[in-house]
């Protein structure tokens, strides 16, 4: 055992490299973990997520 | 020893031939008596009717004949005691064998009809 | 999730504050006591920690009042507590639930009592909602049958293996979330939500761009109807899982009336028997009360023939006296004879002068020898011998000994079987049909009737839920088409973006939502591995050769590629180990496995081989056991060093209990 995500994350990167590989593998980790650590309260978790992507699709403004 | 033709058996071999009538083994409980005086006289030999006091009378009275109607008895009783008092002797086997099953049932629970007659 | 420390104190037969160490190593805790000193308090003591319920996690109707020490009630002490220290990762908790009188000085009911929760986290009193919520993420009552292991409630696990059970269902949803899955399904519902909000957006924008103003009107149309059958999707699911539960619940009651109906028909039987036993009995006692008239002859014959021994003894001795003297008599005679007549009467010799003397001497010596019979003995031989002539006249016989003995023998087989049917068989059947519900006709008809209605509205639901896919999945075709005729129009670079960002929301949900298939099925592979190796080792069934996982983690066992149906409690039980032992290695909710008396179903191998398994459980497993059940020295020897701790609980008095570090 016994680390929460390490297999989780092993299945999630697979699947990105498989057939996402434009997207970051920090970012999925990082969307797992805020799913871990607020699992109890929704509307948090869904605020803490939406602040996440709010963030990443800023940086991909900024790039374009 | 003088004979007599009525006795009463004592209040412990009353209870127990009552319960073996009323447990439906015999269908009088002077059967009861006969069977646990052949008993007696077979598996206590060193028992003396003649010698013997029971503790009471308190029981049942009966008529000798109602255990020994054909004399059988009475024949085999004179004959093995040299006895002129034969119904004395059988009442006697009859208190002593009925107590005697009475303190076996109390001492190892009822035991199998079987184990009287083996 | 490591254990430190237990305290419990006023609770059930335990006065004082008693502790149990868990210690810092890993390895199984024991408890030893015997039944009725307070093992399954501890259990209870548990269940009161982390659920506020006594009997059992979910029990509502708990008496506290009476789980308080009565000799604390006579000392004044109302209150009890539980006191739990762990530690979870960096963190250090201590976690105390107690029962208080509630406003009065002296509570006389349950009424007059409340329980409090506090929690400590490193120091700090956290808030009642705060505390509430740390202990239910700790110990979610759904996944709490797969850390206190209660031998009794075996049916928490079986239900598993009924895929279309509405329990199983929420077993598997607690058994997915100690496996951590809700990080991916919920993951994928909220990117899925965000990815809304993304669309959204960038429909605004394509409204917006004069290129793709007509295209983006349609698109915006089409994102409506897809939100609205989406709505329509999650309320028909809603319903679904309703009618689930609703399906559940009559599928327990039909479960308890099919029951019934088997319970009813085996009383029925039994009853049968016992009566016909009966009618045997009766008869067979008949025949050994005929048989039982003549019995004192058969214990007489012995006795009456040794008593003819005896007399027949006597006869011989008096008869050869008797004939003694009457053969010396005779000679007496013939002697005299001879010398009346001068010539003997035998051999005709003529008696001479001289002879006379001597036979005078001779007749005067044979008198004198002669000893017959005294009028006693010649009466006592009579008499011997007609007793002898009336005992041999006397009917006795064995002649029907042999069939009494058999017919007591056939009796006593009868009385036993009689026996069986009332004692056990039919008090058993009893108790059985106590627990059970009414089940006049209508009743079940009216079952019958909702089962069947409950099935055609899943149905029909069922049906709709896939009408509404297949209209979602049309649409999203349509929407996809014609986003891409807006990307091949439009040129803008704020549309450029909202798509940017629509396509990265996709992406994700789309990671997100194929991981959920793919680490299931993982998850169910390692955790059927895992639950087959610790089987295996705990199986003494050379037969069986693994376990089979379904859809709701129930497992089967498999014997030559089929499931071995109907098994018995006791196999339930090491399916229901290799389980809890299987997802402790696979969850990333981690804690101690609590077991409880958890052995009287099994034989000594048995045993050896489930106590050899126990520490792979967990890293932390705590048995409370029964003296009686498990041997200690073998358990030791079996355990090793996996022993961590040994306690005991010492009865003091009826109602007090002491925890005692070390082995009775």
């Amino acid at each position: 055992m016994k680390n929460s995500l390490d297999e989780l994350l092993r299945v999630l990167e697979k699947l990105r490299a498989e057939n996402h590989p434009e997207i970051p593998a920090d970012v999925i980790k990082n969307i797992a973990v805020i799913q871990r650590d607020n699992q109890e309260s929704v509307a948090v978790r869904q605020g803490r997520l939406k602040s996440y992507f709010d963030q990443i699709t800023e940086r991909l403004e900024e790039e374009s | 020893m003088e004979d007599s033709t009525q006795f009463a058996l004592s209040e412990k071999a009353s209870k127990i031939a009552q319960a073996f009538k009323n447990e439906g083994w015999f269908i009088d409980a002077s059967d009861a008596g006969v069977f646990a005086a052949a008993y007696a006289v077979k598996n206590y030999p060193d028992f003396n009717p003649l010698t013997y006091v029971p503790h009471d009378g308190l029981g049942s009275k009966y008529n000798y004949s109602s255990f020994d109607p054909d004399g059988t008895w009475l024949h085999f009783l004179q004959a093995k005691y040299h006895t002129e008092a034969p119904r004395v002797c059988m009442r006697n086997l009859i208190i002593y064998g009925l107590e005697c099953i009475s303190d076996i049932i109390e001492e190892h629970g009822v035991i199998r009809i079987s184990d009287y007659i083996e | 999730m490591r254990f430190v420390k237990f305290a419990i104190e006023n609770f059930g037969p335990y006065l004082n504050r008693e502790e149990i160490d868990f210690t810092n190593q890993n390895g199984v805790t024991i408890i030893w006591a015997d039944n009725g000193r307070g093992k399954t308090t501890i259990m209870k003591a548990f269940n009161f920690l982390f659920f506020g319920n006594i009997e059992s996690p979910i029990s509502a109707q708990d008496d506290y009042f009476s789980y308080v020490n009565t000799q604390g009630i006579h000392n004044g002490k109302y209150s009890f507590y539980t006191e739990l220290t762990l530690s979870n990762g960096e963190d250090f908790y201590i976690i105390t639930r107690k029962c208080v009188p509630n406003g009065v000085t002296i509570p006389e009911c349950n009424a007059d009592m409340v329980v409090e929760l506090y929690v400590n986290v490193n120091g700090n009193i956290l808030s009642a909602d705060e505390a509430d919520r740390i202990v239910r993420t700790m110990m979610p009552e759904e996944i709490s049958r797969f850390f206190l292991f209660d031998a009794e409630m075996l049916q928490d696990y079986s239900v598993l293996l009924r895929t279309d059970s509405g329990s199983g269902n929420t077993i598997k949803e607690a058994i997915e979330k100690i496996l951590g899955l809700p990080i991916l399904t919920n993951g994928a519902a909220d990117v899925k939500r965000i990815r809304s909000i993304y669309e959204d957006e960038e429909n605004t924008a394509e409204k917006q761009d004069k290129r793709t103003a007509e295209l983006g009107v349609q698109k915006g149309k089409r994102l409506e109807d897809k939100k609205l059958q989406e709505q329509e999707l999650e309320a028909k699911k809603k319903r679904q899982q309703e009618l689930l539960e609703e399906m559940h619940g009559i599928d327990a009651e039909m479960q308890k009336i099919a029951q019934l109906k088997i319970l009813l028909d085996k009383k029925s039987r039994i009853v049968e028997e016992i009566e016909r036993t009966k009618g045997e009995i009766d008869a067979k006692k008949s025949e050994i009360v005929d048989l039982l008239k003549e019995a004192w002859k058969w214990l007489l014959m012995k006795p009456v023939q040794d008593t003819i021994l005896e007399l027949q003894g006597e006869v011989s001795s008096l008869s050869a006296k008797q004939v003694a003297a009457k053969d010396k008599k005779a000679i007496i005679e013939y002697m005299r004879k001879a010398m009346e007549t001068g010539t003997c009467p035998v051999c005709e010799h003529q008696v001479l002068n001289s002879e006379k003397d001597y036979i005078c001497e001779a007749i005067r010596k044979i008198e004198n020898g002669i000893e017959g019979l005294c009028d006693e003995e010649a009466t006592h031989l009579q008499n011997n011998m007609q007793m002898i002539s009336r005992l041999q006249m006397l009917e006795l016989d064995e002649d029907h000994l042999d069939v009494l003995l058999i017919r007591c023998k056939e009796l006593n087989g009868l009385q036993i079987k009689l026996g069986d049917l009332c004692d056990n068989q039919l008090s058993s059947v009893t108790i059985a049909l106590a627990g059970n519900i009414d089940s006049n006709e209508d009743y079940v008809r009216d079952l019958t009737r909702r089962s069947l209605e409950c099935e055609q509205k899943l149905e029909a639901v069922a049906e709709g839920i896939r009408g509404i896919e297949e209209e979602i999945h049309k649409l999203e075709e349509i929407i996809k088409a014609l986003t891409e005729q807006i990307k091949v129009t439009s040129k803008g670079t704020r549309l450029g973006i909202a798509q940017a960002k629509v396509q990265f929301a996709q992406g994700v949900e789309e990671i997100f939502r194929d991981a959920v298939g793919t680490y299931r099925d993982q998850l169910r592979q390692k955790v059927e591995k895992d639950a087959t190796d610790l089987f295996l080792k705990m199986s003494t069934e050379k037969d069986y050769d693994s376990l089979k996982i379904n859809n709701n983690y129930g497992l089967e066992i498999m014997r030559d590629g089929n499931p071995v149906p109907h098994r018995s409690a006791g196999w339930e039980q090491i399916v229901a180990f290799a389980l809890i032992g299987a997802l402790h290695r696979n969850a990333p909710l981690e804690g101690p496995v609590i077991m409880d008396s958890t052995f009287n179903r099994y034989s000594s191998n048995n045993k050896k081989k489930i106590i050899s398994v126990l520490p792979e459980l967990s890293d932390q497993v705590l048995l409370l056991a029964n003296i009686g059940e498990i041997d200690a020295n073998t358990a030791r020897k079996d355990l090793g060093h996996m022993i961590v701790r040994e306690m005991t609980l010492n009865r003091v008095d009826s109602e007090h209990t002491t925890i005692e570090k070390g082995a009775e």
